[in-house]
């Protein structure tokens, strides 16, 4: 099973790695770069222009992660519904190879795939760190994206385990939504807060079933400036990156 | 043997095939013939446990090995024909000191050894043959060609046509399914034409000795639609 999985996690990455939206990753990163080299003072939070380092930071690292997710969405969403579309599932499930393993090797191409991605655009926040004289936070930089990785696995895992069930589009929109919710949910707790009735009620079940990814990109942020950082909610993410894997065991697909 | 006893499916209430029965002999090439929509195609995805039957009988000796050739085949187009063969011998579990030569030895029989070109340069009647290529890694007893001649020119038809008068006399039992009636005519031993997912008629290689074409059989069962 692990040579299987290996063969078909390789040769799906190979695949991804030939695709357009690896230039276009590329072409972003390097306009993230261009504005952060600048100085940009057009850009507010609170009321106050951001500018220094450590709020400009900031926000590059909010935007990396925002990024991410979204290309986490795109990498990942077609995988595994155009394999079945091109019948390719036909000689794959002809010799035996569980649908574990074959929807397991796609997903974690999608997961290296969304992972590389986010890679490229992280560099460029270190260029960035660099060009600025804070050359000091690379090495933190390392670790802080293992931890901003898993943010960017977990909706790369859940949009490829709704792919295997539901239609394209479905899968789609519902990884978007869970995204939306992840990203930007202190901001939606907020929201919730200030909406009340059925929807706040409605908010408040999705912000219970969405992890806070906005709370591990903060976290991230906060270990490579050397800032304290809340390690519980990595746990929980890690919690729920198990917890969606398992629909790899439970979705199947009735036909090839 | 192979033995199908009473198979249906359908599919939204509607009846693609309609209690298949047939049987298939070793060393034997078995054809399915039928228009478009006959219910060749589930009938072999059923065999091939791709698509669930809904009901009758597959009997398939236990220790026997299937090869599909499918009828659109889909290599990713960055790898060589040799790098499909291992991709799919990795997942057959073909252990790897023997697959390259397997591999190559299966190139060579396709006339595919000396394309070191990438798939995506392949013709249609070079994926063809990769696709019979791949079906026979692992060295399989049984067969299953979903229109194997689709797409090839005279030559390409021709050549694939021989390659499976080979692998007949090599004692594969083989399934074939064709739209081209005279490359089914020269190489099958029995067959039976379908329709609506029925059995229309059946025909053994004697009933072809007897004068009368496979075309001209097809034509006079499809306008008369009764089982012989």
């Amino acid at each position: 099973m692990k040579s299987s999985v290996g063969i078909i996690m390789k040769t799906a990455l190979k695949e991804r790695m030939r695709r357009k939206e690896l230039y276009i990753i590329v072409i972003l990163a390097i306009l993230l770069l261009l504005l952060c080299s600048s100085d940009v003072t057009s850009i507010t939070m609170n009321g106050e222009a951001v500018t220094g380092f450590s709020n400009m930071f900031l926000l590059m690292h909010t935007l990396v992660h925002f990024v991410g997710c979204v290309l986490a969405v795109v990498l990942s969403l077609g995988t595994i519904p155009k394999e079945y579309e091109r019948k390719n599932s036909h000689l794959v499930w002809v010799r035996n190879i569980s649908q574990e393993a074959y929807h397991g090797g796609l997903t974690l191409a999608n997961v290296c795939a969304s992972l590389s991605a986010a890679a490229i655009l992280y560099l460029a926040l270190g260029v960035y760190a660099v060009t600025k004289g804070h050359g000091e936070v690379l090495l933190r930089m390392i670790p802080a994206f293992l931890i901003l990785s898993l943010s960017i696995s977990f909706v790369s895992l859940f949009v490829s385990v709704m792919s295997i069930k539901l239609p394209v589009m479905a899968a789609g929109i519902l990884g978007v939504i869970v995204m939306v919710f992840g990203v930007f949910h202190g901001m939606i707790g907020l929201f919730k807060n200030m909406l009340g009735g059925l929807g706040g009620k409605c908010m408040s079940f999705f912000l219970f079933l969405v992890p806070d990814l906005s709370g591990i990109q903060n976290a991230a942020c906060h270990f490579a400036t050397g800032e304290k950082m809340e390690a519980h909610l990595i746990f929980v993410l890690l919690f729920s990156l198990w917890v969606v894997s398992l629909g790899l065991f439970i979705f199947r697909k009735k036909e090839a | 043997m192979i033995t199908v006893t009473g198979l249906s499916k359908s599919y939204n209430g509607k009846k693609v095939v309609d209690d298949l029965s047939f049987t298939m002999k070793e060393g034997k090439l078995f054809a399915l013939l039928g228009s478009n929509g006959a219910g060749k195609s589930t009938t072999i995805k059923m065999m091939l446990s791709l698509v669930k039957k809904d009901g009758g009988r597959i009997e398939i000796p236990e220790d026997a090995l299937l090869g599909y050739s499918p009828e659109t085949p889909y290599f990713p187009p960055f790898l060589t024909g040799m790098e499909v063969l291992l991709y799919y011998g990795v997942l057959q579990k073909i252990p790897r000191e023997k697959l390259k030569v397997e591999c190559g030895t299966l190139l060579h029989l396709v006339g595919l050894s000396e394309e070191k070109t990438k798939i995506k340069f392949y013709s249609k009647g070079m994926l063809q043959r990769l696709a019979l290529a791949q079906a026979m890694l692992g060295n399989p007893s049984i067969l299953i060609l979903d229109e194997p001649c689709a797409g090839l020119d005279a030559m390409g038809r021709i050549e694939m046509i021989e390659l499976i008068m080979k692998l007949k006399t090599a004692g594969k039992t083989i399934l074939m399914n064709s739209h081209i009636l005279s490359d089914i005519e020269k190489v099958c031993d029995e067959g039976m034409i379908m329709q609506k997912g029925k059995v229309l008629r059946r025909f053994t290689k004697e009933d072809l000795r007897g004068g009368e074409s496979l075309e001209t059989i097809f034509t006079k069962t499809i306008s008369g639609g009764i089982e012989k």
